[in-house]
């Protein structure tokens, strides 16, 4: 027996607070976990770092229709409230860089696509449907959850983004 | 208590170069040229310079308090007065500075020290002792804050009405033009205010002329233009106002000023139709915007001028059509103030101007209405208010985070003391087999035995069994009662050459044997000593640990009713901000009205006029 | 020249609300109040917190068996530091991307917590990697190994990225503290 008698107590018994995934349906007010990615231009950005800006995050494919019908969509709302404080990030979760600099030539984006190449965040985020889209407003707490994208979808988002925006 | 909208890059920028030119030994290391000794310390830093204060903030505390950041004393001190004062602390900060007086002689040090407190006493109002801070300072700052401290000292200067020394302090500011633009800006227009119109211009100019880097230096830029222009219409010199005017951006926050303004200086000089393309793209834009509101009833009059009757009172009638919706919505939302939420029915009320919302995927209005509402309440207070405002929210959710965290915290001590109870039976058990006592009394004998036959050089007693069973063997034959006699005499002389043999070997044996056992003695003896101690560590543990658990829990629990304790407090003092807030917009909403109102007036009045004129043509 | 008068109304208005920071004078007694409020709520959350971050630290890594690691930069030349792999006792614990205003923070002279965990009283060892981009865009990976001997109390571990040693070669130093 060499071990130190503190140890036997403590060390088997010490919970490590890592963080572990959360199922999407539990995002909504809970605290948007942190991560950081490359982007296509090859810089890293960390979600933490837009804290004090309300942020839109869109998970999507290329081989998802629906993803990139909503891209445009979050293309405008950039465009229109980024001086107002929006932030808006997407995460292409096959994590190809050429792939997805196409899409956003294509498309005209111009706000960041991040990869997710090992799919760790999408797992930290527990993607099952894609798109899948938060809005997050300035304290980092996750305000709305939108999958798929169907229907009025664009007036959700766009409804409460109008709420997180004024505050 | 002021702390103008405009001071927060000068505070984030002035601390890190105040971090720069900071105390420390004289090896340089890093950028700065500071060399971090406490790795804690360097965290913080860490935090600190990427803009993370308030991160940097509690950390630092919670470092000092752990005694973790001992070699950067001074520094951590400046370090954490500066974070407070800018976290808007300035009694704690002020505090801080007082106490770093005191106790330091480091000459860069206190002269920092001083600036800060000259800030200090200058948000508290405390206006005469903050000049004398400032006189405090014996010599030229790091360049970040000297910048500052032109800037305080000119606003020092306006607000005790030294106008004259302010203005002579700008004009000896030989530095970087963006630093001083809001000085010049805020000199110029107290300038003009008094009426020195030629001073107060040639500061604003200044502005007005200036190359801008960034958005809120373009905005200062188009203010500082829209004053000038507007200060040369009052003063009758609508020449020099319109070149002035045409600087502002065409789509900024100050471009419907501008545009109102020029249709001013063209009207003035009777250009009524030069003045009829400003006001006309101006009366298209936002209706909320008191400028365009201006624009509707100019527009008619700039007809009526031309002689243009019929546009006139077309104009003048749409006027009256928009006007009384304007009061109509302005009533409602005056209705709403009861409730206290002012703000957000104003925000929701928005849609019916314009139109509804539209989101789908091809058109979305074009909106800037929470920027709208964050410059046409122009009122510094409002400013000021959301701010802090804004804080308690960050804090308020903040604290939320902890009481979650505690709640997982409180289940992993459970956990912990479920698995210390099932795991303390066994744990028992173990020692209770393990009975060390009867070891240690078995290895103080082999000790003791080995001990013996060093003393009496018993060669047997270190030997094999085999070896010592043979020797027994052979000296139980010498016992038997045959021993001696003539027949066993052949068997005597065979035994005395084995015994010969055997204690030979023995003998040879001896001191190699005997050093052997002694040190497996030894070696037992440690073992066994360490044993002895685990357990006696493991008993101790085992009584204490309960009382840790406990221990643990009862600081969690006063932690969770101090958390409690002051989200509530934050509740309440959310709700006298947000009434706060509502109040000085309700004032703005009744000043929108109380002008709408006066718009009707004048609307219905030159349209009866016209009516008149019309009429008495065609008799 | 009806219009004129009303203008100069308008015009007061206009430049009124147009001053960036008004005189003393005019701030209202309202918000003295509630800042003088707002001052003593925030000196109790800073002090809470502090407590708050005393026990989370002494529960969730108690003393004697704490062990952090820290990453800090000390280079002549700018080097671009891109991400940091820590593993400990062949176990990868950490794999964390810098971002620009963070490796900014480490080039000002800023330390960066990367890990901290628990370790038994003994020997583990530490493996660390960093990649990054050197001047002339140069791709680095550079790595360094160590075993610690963890004694009762808390046990720091910096990784300095540094180019002293070897001019524009930038390579881990480590240095223990405890």
């Amino acid at each position: 027996m060499r071990k130190s008698p503190a140890q036997l107590f403590f060390a088997i018994l010490i919970a490590v607070l890592t963080m572990s995934p959360v199922s999407s349906s539990e995002l909504v007010d809970a605290r948007a976990p942190d991560f950081a990615l490359h982007s296509i231009d090859g810089n890293t950005q960390r979600l933490s770092e837009f804290r004090s800006e309300v942020v839109l995050l869109s998970f999507a494919s290329e081989r998802c229709t629906r993803c990139r019908q909503s891209l445009p969509f979050f293309e405008e709302l950039h465009r229109r409230y980024q001086a107002g404080g929006l932030k808006v990030i997407a995460v292409d979760i096959d994590g190809n860089p050429k792939s997805a600099g196409h899409v956003v030539a294509e498309l005209g984006l111009t706000f960041p696509m991040l990869l997710d190449t090992d799919q760790s965040v999408s797992r930290l985020y527990d993607l099952n449907q894609l798109p899948l889209t938060l809005l997050i407003d300035r304290e980092g707490t996750v305000r709305l959850v939108n999958k798929g994208f169907r229907g009025d979808s664009g007036a959700q988002i766009g409804a409460e983004l109008d709420r997180l925006l004024a505050d | 208590m002021l702390r103008p909208v405009a001071n927060h890059r000068f505070s984030l920028v002035a601390l890190l170069a105040m971090m720069a030119a900071a105390v420390g030994p004289a090896r340089a290391d890093g950028v700065d040229g500071f060399l971090v000794q406490d790795l804690h310390y360097g965290e913080v830093l860490f935090h600190f310079y990427k803009q993370d204060q308030f991160t940097a903030l509690t950390h630092l505390v919670t470092a000092r308090s752990q005694s973790r950041v001992a070699h950067h004393q001074d520094d951590a001190e400046l370090l954490q007065g500066g974070l407070l004062l800018s976290w808007g602390q300035h009694e704690e900060a002020g505090k801080i500075f007082e106490r770093l007086l005191d106790t330091t002689e480091d000459l860069s040090v206190r002269n920092r020290t001083w600036f800060y407190l000259a800030k200090v006493r200058y948000q508290r109002g405390h206006l005469d002792a903050a000049q004398r801070a400032f006189e405090s300072i014996n010599a030229p700052l790091p360049p970040e804050l000297e910048a500052e401290r032109y800037n305080l000292q000119a606003r020092l200067y306006i607000d005790t009405g030294r106008y004259a020394d302010a203005v002579a302090l700008l004009n000896s500011w030989s530095g970087d033009e963006t630093w001083s633009a809001y000085a010049n800006y805020n000199t110029g227009v107290a300038l003009v205010r008094m009426g020195e119109l030629q001073a107060g211009a040639a500061l604003l100019d200044r502005v007005g002329t200036m190359s801008a880097v960034d958005e809120e230096t373009r905005s200062l830029r188009d203010q500082a233009n829209v004053a000038l222009g507007f200060s040369f219409l009052q003063a009758q010199l609508d020449g020099n106002a319109r070149p002035v005017l045409q600087r502002v951006r065409l789509n900024g926050p100050f471009s419907n000023k501008a545009l109102l303004g020029v249709g001013w200086a063209d009207s003035a000089g009777e250009q009524y139709k030069k003045a009829l393309g400003a006001w006309l793209e101006l009366s298209e834009r936002d209706l909320l915007d008191s400028a365009v509101q201006e624009s509707l009833l100019a527009v008619p009059y700039a007809y009526a001028q031309l002689g243009a009757d019929p546009q006139a009172a077309e104009h003048y009638a749409r006027a009256l059509d928009v006007f009384g919706t304007q009061l109509a919505r302005l009533n409602n939302a005056l209705a709403d103030a009861g409730d206290g939420r002012l703000l957000k029915s104003l925000l929701e009320s928005e849609p019916e101007s314009t139109g509804g919302w539209y989101w789908q995927l091809d058109s979305i209005p074009d909106d800037e209405r929470t920027r709208y509402l964050y410059f046409a309440i122009a009122d510094h207070r409002f400013h000021e208010g959301l701010k802090s405002y804004r804080d308690l929210v960050a804090l308020d959710a903040h604290l939320g985070q902890w009481s979650e965290k505690l709640g997982a915290y409180r289940d992993m001590l459970a956990t912990r003391e479920l698995a210390y109870a099932e795991r303390l039976p066994v744990l028992e058990e173990k020692l209770a087999r393990f009975d060390l006592p009867a070891m240690q009394e078995q290895q103080a004998m082999n000790t003791e035995r080995t001990t013996q036959a060093r003393e009496n050089r018993d060669i047997v007693a270190v030997a094999s069994a085999a070896e010592q069973k043979q020797w027994q063997r052979l000296s139980a034959m010498e016992d038997s009662p045959a021993w001696g006699s003539q027949s066993a005499t052949a068997l005597e002389d065979k035994q005395r050459v084995l015994k010969g043999v055997l204690l030979w070997n023995m003998d040879k044996e001896y001191r190699v044997r005997l050093w052997r056992q002694e040190k497996a003695n030894a070696e037992l003896a440690d073992e066994l000593q360490r044993a002895a101690e685990q357990f006696a560590a493991i008993e101790a543990a085992t009584a204490s640990l309960p009382g840790t658990v406990a221990d643990f829990e009862s600081r969690i629990n006063r932690l969770e009713a101090s958390i409690e304790q002051l989200q509530a407090r934050l509740g309440v003092s959310m709700v006298k901000y947000e009434q706060y807030l509502n109040g000085i917009a309700t004032e703005e909403l009744v000043a929108q009205r109380e002008r709408v109102k006066t718009y009707l007036a004048q609307a219905r009045f030159a349209l009866a006029a016209i009516y008149d004129r019309m009429a008495a043509q065609n008799r | 020249m009806k219009l004129r008068a009303k203008f100069r109304g308008v015009l007061v208005f206009l430049l009124l609300g147009m001053t960036v920071q008004g005189s003393f004078a005019e701030s209202s007694g309202d918000l003295a109040a509630l800042d003088q409020e707002t001052q003593a709520l925030k000196k109790s959350v800073l002090e809470l917190n502090r407590d708050l971050f005393v026990l989370e630290e002494e529960l969730l890594y108690p003393s004697n068996t704490q062990v952090a690691v820290f990453v800090s930069m000390d280079v002549g030349e700018y080097f671009a530091l891109d991400s940091v792999e820590l593993s400990v006792d062949g176990k990868n614990v950490s794999n964390y991307l810098y971002t620009e205003r963070e490796l900014n923070a480490l080039l000002r002279g800023g330390v960066h917590q990367l890990y901290i965990g628990n370790l038994k009283v003994g020997e583990h060892e530490l493996v660390a990697v960093f990649t990054g981009k050197g001047t002339h865009e140069r791709d680095y990976r550079r790595g360094a190994s160590l075993v610690i001997n963890k004694n009762i109390g808390s046990k720091y571990v910096e990784l300095r990225i540094s180019d002293k040693e070897q001019k524009m070669q930038p390579e881990f130093l480590v240095r223990e503290w405890e």
